[in-house]
């Protein structure tokens, strides 16, 4: 029984612990809304960038700064129309395999051979993170798909 | 032994209702505008928020820390943010070296703690302009639609999508949505 008692508090102490990161999670989640849903607004669909630098200012701002956007390689390029009509389907993340393949295959190829078989560019090239002058190792900042 | 377990439970009660009363007025004093800046980490945030649009309220109040960074009233909301942010931020600052604060890690994480409720205190038609006359934007419309699910639902809360309302790192002074906020504080590089 007197064996017991510390073991009991501890594990009381951390449920408490569990419960309360538990709470706090489910109060303040790390993404407001994963079901997260474009809004309807084809007529301003011509123009991502000027909604974009209200809405995701940082983001917006880091691709218009960075070699995608200065040689203008369009959102819709990589993400798709948000209502799904254009060739490309839409989506908060594009995918490796399907998106960049389409441009960087010697680059990817290269990239494989010097750092390995990993294909997370993300890690090495924060994609709106203003990858602009090279500054590939540049500290990851969050981001809203990515806390 | 009955007896005894009484007893132990009077005292616990006895002693949960003196913390209850000491703890409600040193959640006041800690929640308090001086005790924010007793620490010097957050000296330059305060600086900085003497230049931005939140300066001063509607009635020509200087806005405290608490009304952005606390939720309101002494519910469990209140109690979660502040028990998780003052162990830590109690903690850090006297295990962090000097100089160790990064601000964009920070930025992150105080812009999931902000309380939409408390921007909806002030702002409380989501349709109208900050002065609260005419209509607000037609991209801040649908936004806002997004926002309150009603044309897709947006990821942000109001934090998210309305950064730098309040304080403005140097790293962030070249964003076009901080463009005023960031005039205002041209002279004044040596805020970080
Ligand atoms: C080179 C391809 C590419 C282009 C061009 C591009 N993006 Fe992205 N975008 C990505 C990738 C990859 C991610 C996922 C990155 C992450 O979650 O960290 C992303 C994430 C995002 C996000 C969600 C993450 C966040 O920070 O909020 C938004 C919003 C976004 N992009 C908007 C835009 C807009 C607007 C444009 C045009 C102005 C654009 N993107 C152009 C590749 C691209
Ligand atoms: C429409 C073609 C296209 C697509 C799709 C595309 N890119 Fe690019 N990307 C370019 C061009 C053009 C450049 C500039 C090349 C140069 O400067 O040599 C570039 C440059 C880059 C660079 C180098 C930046 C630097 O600072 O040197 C990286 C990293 C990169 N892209 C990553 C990606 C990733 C990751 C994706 C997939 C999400 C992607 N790109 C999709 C066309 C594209
Ligand atoms: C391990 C980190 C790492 C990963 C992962 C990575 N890269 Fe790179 N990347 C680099 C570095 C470092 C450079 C610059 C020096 C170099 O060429 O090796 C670079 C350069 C580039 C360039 C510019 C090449 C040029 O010749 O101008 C492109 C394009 C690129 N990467 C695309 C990608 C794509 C697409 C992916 C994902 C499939 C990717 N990278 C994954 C580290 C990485
Ligand atoms: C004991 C000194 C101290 C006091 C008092 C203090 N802070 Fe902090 N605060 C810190 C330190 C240190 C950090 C950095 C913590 C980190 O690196 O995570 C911080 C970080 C923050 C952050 C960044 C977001 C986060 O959650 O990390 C916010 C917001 C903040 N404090 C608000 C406040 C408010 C509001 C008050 C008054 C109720 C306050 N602070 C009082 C020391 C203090
Ligand atoms: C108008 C609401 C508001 C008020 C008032 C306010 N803040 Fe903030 N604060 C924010 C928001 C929103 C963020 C999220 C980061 C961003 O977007 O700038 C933040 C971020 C922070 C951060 C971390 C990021 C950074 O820029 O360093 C600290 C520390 C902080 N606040 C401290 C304070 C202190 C101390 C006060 C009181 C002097 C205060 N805040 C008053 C809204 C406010
Ligand atoms: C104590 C009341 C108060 C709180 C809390 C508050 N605001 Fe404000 N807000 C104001 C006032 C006052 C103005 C300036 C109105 C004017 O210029 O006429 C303002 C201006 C604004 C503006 C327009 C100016 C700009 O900088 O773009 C936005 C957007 C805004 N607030 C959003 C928010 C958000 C988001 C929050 C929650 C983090 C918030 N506010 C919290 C009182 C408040
Ligand atoms: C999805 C992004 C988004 C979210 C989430 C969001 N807003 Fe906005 N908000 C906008 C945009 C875009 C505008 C229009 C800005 C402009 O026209 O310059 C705007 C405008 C405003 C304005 C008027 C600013 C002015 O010019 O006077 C206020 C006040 C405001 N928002 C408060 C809030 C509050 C409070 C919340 C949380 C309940 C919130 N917003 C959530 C995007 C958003
Ligand atoms: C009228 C304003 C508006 C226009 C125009 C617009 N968007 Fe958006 N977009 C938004 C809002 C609002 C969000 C939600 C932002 C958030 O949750 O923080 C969003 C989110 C996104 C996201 C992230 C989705 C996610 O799940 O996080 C991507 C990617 C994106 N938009 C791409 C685009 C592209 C590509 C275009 C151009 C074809 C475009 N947007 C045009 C308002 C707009």
């Amino acid at each position: 029984m007197a064996a017991k008692k510390p073991l009991l508090i501890i594990a009381l102490l951390l449920a408490l612990a569990g419960g309360f990161y538990l709470y706090i999670n489910i109060i303040f989640p790390p993404v407001r809304c994963e079901a997260a849903k474009h809004p309807e607004a084809p007529e301003q669909y011509a123009d991502c960038l000027e909604c974009h630098l209200k809405v995701t200012p940082a983001t917006a701002q880091n691709w218009r700064e960075s070699k995608h956007g200065v040689l203008l390689v369009k959102c819709v390029v990589c993400h798709g129309l948000p209502d799904g009509k254009g060739s490309v389907p839409f989506a908060a993340k594009p995918g490796v395999q399907d998106i960049c393949v389409r441009c960087h295959e010697p680059a990817m190829k290269q990239m494989v051979e010097k750092y390995g078989a990993e294909l997370e560019c993300d890690s090495c090239h924060p994609h709106h993170q203003n990858p602009m002058h090279r500054r590939a190792f540049e500290a990851k900042k969050p981001s809203k798909t990515s806390f | 032994m009955p007896g005894k377990k009484f007893s132990r439970l009077i005292c616990g009660c006895i002693g949960l209702v003196a913390l209850l009363t000491m703890s409600a007025y040193g959640l006041h004093a800690t929640s308090s505008q001086e005790f924010c800046l007793s620490c010097h980490e957050m000296s330059p945030q305060a600086e900085e928020i003497r230049y931005s649009s939140h300066a001063l309220s509607a009635d020509k109040r200087p806005i405290t820390c608490a009304e952005c960074h606390l939720p309101a009233g002494f519910g469990p909301r209140f109690m979660a943010v502040k028990i998780y942010s003052g162990v830590k931020d109690a903690v850090l600052h006297f295990f962090l070296p000097d100089g160790g604060l990064s601000r964009a890690p920070l930025q992150a994480r105080a812009r999931r703690f902000v309380d939409d409720a408390n921007c909806l205190r002030c702002h409380a038609d989501l349709y109208k302009k900050a002065d609260g006359k005419d209509a607000v934007s037609d991209l801040g419309r649908i936004a806002h639609d997004a926002y309150l699910g009603k044309n897709g639902q947006a990821r942000s809360n109001c934090a998210g999508c309305h950064i730098n309302l309040a304080h403005l790192p140097l790293f962030d002074r070249r964003l076009d949505v901080n463009r005023k906020f960031a005039s205002r504080l041209q002279n004044k590089e040596a805020l970080r």
